[in-house]
């Protein structure tokens, strides 16, 4: 059969010359990769989705778990594992720390990110490109753990919140991206503002940032998930003070410790079981990540990563 | 582009009293001459402003990068809380000492290396496998469904993910145990077994990064010119052969930075990962460096700790900087640039 009534090809143009071109049939690779990938999706969630049904199940579904049921299931649905962990644990308390912790340390990290970012961008200004190698240096050579911590007392002290916002101001390679997002804007644009007289602050605040949304987004996210993990320097710097401590060195601890026995809070222990309550308190944890996922999702696009490829 | 706005400088040429800096086209266009007498000072002068923005910037590099870097001078001295990193006495290399003729020292270089090559052989590839199958989906809709699935676990923390791990491994109640149990098998206990630890860390890493990885591969594939792709199918390329003869080999070169770039982090095995992975049990295959210097720092209670911790942590930026020298270098060879340049 001629390829022109294949209805397998379709016609297309190619320097003048009219060229058939087989259409794309689904084969066994095809299928594979769908079945690959859809169970591959499936292994991302499962321990989630795990985690929501433990943190509602109660005590007897927990210990039919293998026997007659294979995994948790919440057959008997009650939210006794939430008040445990809320009440107990003090979890909310924790919870309203690593909020307002993350919400300093994001605006601070990226007014002063920014600020370093878009003074990179400028050329001709004597001596930057010293500061700038002295400051790549860092991201490779740095004191390590113990001078850190002296540094930290010495400053701002330790056994409270701002020892854990202030010395973490900028990591350097967020800097080194947001300064790519930076140069894209068109140098036309800054040049036209210093002609009606824009001061450079101007230009940064009132131009250069509100024109890299997309970079700000991705450098908050950056911050935001990076501070809000963040165990590591609570654990040091705030190990005199547990009543301050953050929500994810509270997780922390809180799976690591067996929970006493209930002190009688409301709850009811013949429906608690450590399992579920450990599952509730990681479900607390993830809440806020999850709220912003969807919204932050549209900025994992490729357009914007390719800011981070160029560094 | 350049042209033009060379044009219309001539045309409109700055007034002295317009806050500017200079760009490249006014030096080479004569305006300026960098680095002269009186012209030096106006620039200066001129970029007033972008100092004073740098002012806190280089005041927070000074205090919390270069003050603590010359705090590494405790790791030659012996730490006593009285006198603070300036007043404790030097000791020479007694800490190094001290530390080589323990066991624990070689324990964690040796798992550090062997956990950073088991990633940087299984779980390096596999983001630029994934990259090129999912690049091969032709359903829209089930493509992004699937990214939107992969990239979940990335935003996962260790320390919830060590969570899961336990719930799905742990002897007694794991989920993993009780389908083992359901089968009528044995109960493993997998979290206490030295050998399993190597494999429970790279699957954990696997699930949390392979998905995430792939988005740096998916954008450069985006990137690859769309006539190849239609030179090659009316040539009568198969499929494959689009792969890996067209896409494959026009990622390569990011590919090589990823993988010297992780090359050059062989004494980084992962703190977040491993420490909320281990236990007591494991150390012997699963204690790093990094795992080792937090140990001896928090368990020092004021002791010597942290200056063996500080000395610990000497010896790792050291290594690592000639591995990052030589990996940067290497580079510079392969691709004509080195990974950090300002322009």
């Amino acid at each position: 059969m001629n390829k022109a009534e294949n209805p397998e090809y379709y016609a297309k143009i190619v320097d003048g010359e009219v060229k058939y071109v087989k259409k794309h049939k689904n084969t066994v690779f095809d299928y594979l990769l769908y079945a690959f990938f859809g169970l591959f999706g499936l292994i991302c969630i499962f321990p989630v989705v795990y985690l929501v049904l433990l943190s509602f199940a109660s005590k007897a579904d927990y210990l039919q778990a293998g026997t007659s049921t294979v995994i948790v299931l919440p057959l008997h649905f009650n939210v006794e594992n939430y008040k445990v962990t809320l009440f107990q644990d003090n979890i909310l308390q924790a919870f309203a720390i690593s909020i307002f912790v993350t919400g300093v340390y994001v605006i601070y990290s990226l007014v002063l990110t920014s600020l370093g970012a878009y003074a990179f961008t400028k050329k001709g200004v004597p001596g930057l490109r010293v500061i700038f190698y002295l400051i790549v240096f860092t991201m490779f050579f740095g004191g390590g753990l113990v001078p850190m911590y002296l540094t930290i007392s010495d400053t701002v002290g330790t056994d409270n919140l701002f020892s854990l916002i202030i010395p973490f101001g900028i990591n350097t390679f967020n800097m080194i991206i947001l300064r790519n997002f930076f140069n894209q804007v068109p140098a036309d644009i800054i040049d036209s503002c210093r002609l009606d007289g824009a001061g450079e602050w101007r230009i940064l605040f009132w131009f250069v940032i509100p024109l890299s949304k997309a970079g700000i987004a991705t450098i908050a996210l950056y911050y935001l998930v990076a501070k809000w993990d963040d165990w590591y320097w609570p654990s040091f710097l705030l190990a005199n003070s547990k009543e301050l401590s953050p929500l994810a060195l509270k997780i922390r601890e809180g799976l690591n410790n067996a929970r006493g026995e209930g002190q009688g809070g409301g709850w009811d222990p013949t429906r608690v079981f450590e399992q579920g309550s450990n599952a509730a308190m990681m479900i607390i944890g993830l809440i806020p990540i999850m709220a912003i996922y969807p919204f932050l999702q549209k900025y994992f696009s490729q357009g914007v990563m390719l800011g981070a490829i160029k560094s | 582009m350049n042209r033009r706005r060379n044009a219309e400088q001539v045309r409109s040429p700055a007034p002295e009293s317009v806050e500017t800096t200079f760009t490249v086209n006014e030096v080479r266009t004569g305006k300026v001459t960098p680095g002269k007498g009186r012209d030096l000072w106006r620039r200066i002068v001129r970029s007033r402003h972008i100092y004073l923005m740098l002012l806190p910037v280089i005041l927070f590099y000074i205090i919390y990068c270069y003050v603590p870097m010359y705090g590494i001078v405790i790791a030659w001295k012996e730490w006593r809380p009285k006198y603070g990193i300036w007043g404790s006495p030097w000791v020479g290399w007694e800490n190094f000492e001290t530390l080589f003729s323990q066991k624990l020292l070689p324990r964690a270089v040796k798992n550090t290396i062997i956990i950073s090559l088991l990633k940087l052989v299984i779980c390096f590839p596999l983001p630029i496998l994934f990259a090129l199958l999912i690049n091969e989906i032709a359903g829209r809709k089930f493509k992004k469904t699937i990214q939107t699935f992969m990239y979940l676990p990335n935003f996962i923390s260790w320390v919830i993910l060590g969570g899961i791990v336990k719930i799905l491994l742990a002897m007694d109640d794991g989920l993993i145990n009780n389908i083992i149990a359901a089968c009528g098998g044995e109960r493993v206990s997998f979290l206490t077994d030295p050998n399993a630890f190597y494999f429970i860390l790279i699957l954990s890493e696997i699930w949390k990064g392979t998905g995430w990885g792939t988005i740096i591969y998916t954008a450069s594939i985006a990137g690859i010119d769309p006539t190849l792709y239609e030179a090659a199918k009316i040539d009568g390329c198969s499929r494959g052969g689009i792969i890996f003869r067209i896409t494959f080999p026009m990622i390569m070169p990011v590919c090589t930075v990823m993988f010297i770039m992780q090359l050059s982090n062989i004494m980084n095995a992962g703190f977040d990962s491993v420490y909320n992975l281990y236990n007591k049990n494991v150390y012997d295959t699963a204690d790093i460096l990094d795992t080792y210097i937090y140990r001896l720092f928090t368990e020092s209670n004021g002791g010597n700790g942290y200056a063996l911790s500080a000395a610990v942590g000497f010896f790792k930026s050291a290594i690592n900087f000639v591995f990052l020298i030589a990996g940067n270098i290497i580079t510079k060879k392969i691709n004509g640039y080195s990974m950090f340049t300002i322009d």
